[in-house]
């Protein structure tokens, strides 16, 4: 039996039309995206367990909202980040402030991939992000991975545009202190 | 913030770009993502599902009503009743044991036709 026969018929009618995205604009757009929306969420998380829930419970609340419908793939990408944003540190917030800083889970945590010649830099840099607040992890990936604007940034984490750059500034300082810290 | 002090900020900043663009490409290559059409089959069933939870739940509220209603009625009715109840069962007893043996009979079939259903 297949799921619409279980449902009463106006049920299976709202579902189609919850979904404001056909199935293959989604696909495209899932191809373009996941990779990259995985590895932010990778980072900002600390953990990939938590990355493989995030990316599914994202897209599902993408494809609920009205920004699965907008016509410009920048802003669906912008909004699609912001509903990870959210997940992620929502999540952080419920966990204890403890293990706030450190990997969620080290059978899981993300270990930096060890590839030859730059990865010493790789793992460096994993390790350093892994002490980073997770809103400053977001906000220098968002700044400098994703290239998104102050204001994108800004409307990404809830903040005020004014304050980015500052906020901005402050973390690539810790950041790179952290990263001084690790190579030592 | 001296003109120099302000280079070498900007050069660190290329720099952690540069870092970071490589670490997402890094990264990226980790993933083991599902297909798109397993999201998209996992999110097809979730909406379903609420939408039949978003018409069902109405529909268990009217029924909720429904029966508080009747027992209050019935409560109600009971009380009005008590004191003239025994007078009425002796008058009545004929019809009260027929009321009784039917209900009994009835509702085991009720209940059964309700699970069916």
């Amino acid at each position: 039996m297949t799921i619409d026969h279980c449902l009463p018929r106006e049920a299976a009618a709202s579902a189609d039309e919850g979904l404001v995205m056909t199935e293959d604009a989604f696909r495209l757009f899932y191809d373009r995206t996941s990779r990259p929306l995985w590895a932010y969420l990778a980072r900002v998380c600390g953990d990939r367990r938590l990355a493989d829930d995030l990316l599914q419970e994202t897209y599902y609340r993408f494809l609920k909202s009205s920004a699965a419908a907008l016509e410009d793939e920048a802003h669906r990408r912008h909004y699609l980040f912001r509903i990870a944003t959210n997940l992620a540190l929502d999540l952080r917030r419920r966990r204890s402030p403890e293990s706030a800083s450190e990997p969620l889970d080290q059978e899981t945590a993300l270990a930096p991939v060890d590839v030859a010649g730059t990865a010493a830099r790789r793992v460096d840099l994993g390790r350093a992000m892994a002490k980073l607040r997770p809103r400053d992890r977001a906000l220098v990936w968002l700044a400098y991975v994703n290239g998104s604007s102050h204001r994108e940034i800004a409307d990404t984490l809830g903040l005020k545009a004014a304050s980015i750059k500052l906020l901005l500034f402050r973390a690539r300082r810790k950041l790179a202190a952290l990263l001084e810290e690790t190579r030592r | 913030m001296t003109h120099e002090a302000d280079d070498r900020d900007r050069i660190d900043e290329m720099t952690l770009a540069a870092a970071l663009r490589d670490d997402e490409a890094c990264v990226a290559e980790m993933a083991h993502l599902p297909p798109a059409d397993l999201v998209w089959w996992r999110a097809t069933i979730r909406t379903r599902a609420e939408a039949a939870l978003t018409i069902e739940r109405p529909m268990i509220a009217v029924q909720l009503t429904t029966v508080a209603c009747l027992v209050a009625l019935a409560a109600g009715a009971i009380a009005s009743t008590w004191r003239s109840l025994p007078d009425l069962v002796v008058q009545h007893a004929l019809v009260a044991m027929l009321g009784v043996v039917v209900g009994l009979l009835v509702a085991p079939i009720a209940v059964l036709l309700a699970l069916t259903e």
